[in-house]
């Protein structure tokens, strides 16, 4: 049986092989799909475009996210998140668990959104912890037991 | 089913009594009962905002506690905004005096 890790290996070097391939689409998705067998950043439109014959119109994608990169700070979670975007009517929607939401054009766009929202959102819970109705009450107790820490995101 | 913007945010600020707040991509809109912050939404600035899909209104009913279908009729005005306060408190969204306090 095959494991994983050799199944990895072999569709990187199958990739690495069609990084010289004359056909620009082709290069584009090997260098995209062995830049993220090898662990680096690999954009998530640029992704889902690689490896979907739809590209990025198709409907739904799901992650798990340890970590929210908001515009000032990073939030790192005890247990990954499932954060799903989909495209919803010319846009993308991307939520989670959380009581908040991001839009954007692109995947990465409603992405980013929903993480500098939902910075924005955890602030006004905590700056109003003294006011919130028991729903939001609830909500900032389930944030805070399921962070780990919070850092500057530089 | 996919709802025009501008039905919401009237439905939002004019009928449920949600505060809107400005901001530069969103506008943001809070309720408050008696002093405390019940439920918050957004809407999106943008000209690929006008109409609303079925992703992005689920989300605002999730995050006003209330069915999808419950939503939709709050924004077609089927459903009032006592009908919201009675529904948030039934499930103790609201503290039910809070409620008597405001009818």
């Amino acid at each position: 049986m095959t494991s994983q890790v050799e199944t990895k290996e072999k569709v990187l070097q199958a990739a690495e092989a069609l990084l010289g391939h004359p056909d620009t689409k082709v290069k584009t998705t090997a260098r995209v799909v062995a830049d993220y067998l090898r662990g680096l950043a690999a954009g998530v439109d640029e992704f889902a475009r690689a490896v979907t014959p739809e590209g990025s119109a198709f409907a739904r994608i799901e992650f798990k996210l340890s970590r929210f990169i908001a515009s000032d700070r990073a939030y790192a979670f005890k247990r990954p998140i499932r954060v799903t975007v989909a495209r919803d009517n010319g846009y993308f929607v991307a939520w989670s668990r959380f009581l908040v939401h991001g839009t954007g054009d692109t995947i990465e766009e409603a992405l980013r959104d929903l993480m500098a929202e939902w910075q924005r959102h955890y602030e006004r819970l905590v700056a109003e912890e003294d006011h919130l109705a028991p729903p939001l009450e609830k909500e900032l107790a389930t944030i805070r037991r399921l962070l780990a820490k919070e850092q500057d995101a530089a | 089913m996919p709802l025009d913007l501008r039905d919401i945010e009237r439905a939002l600020e004019s009928k449920l009594g949600f505060r809107r707040e400005e901001g530069a991509k969103h506008k943001l809109f809070s309720l408050y009962i008696q002093g405390k912050l019940v439920a918050e939404t957004k809407t999106s600035r943008g000209s690929g905002y006008k109409t609303l899909g079925e992703h992005l209104v689920g989300e605002m009913a999730k995050q006003l506690f209330v069915p999808h279908q419950f939503f939709v009729e709050m924004v077609r005005c089927t459903r009032t905004r006592a009908d919201f306060l009675r529904f948030l408190s039934k499930r103790g969204r609201i503290p039910r005096e809070k409620l008597n306090e405001e009818s």
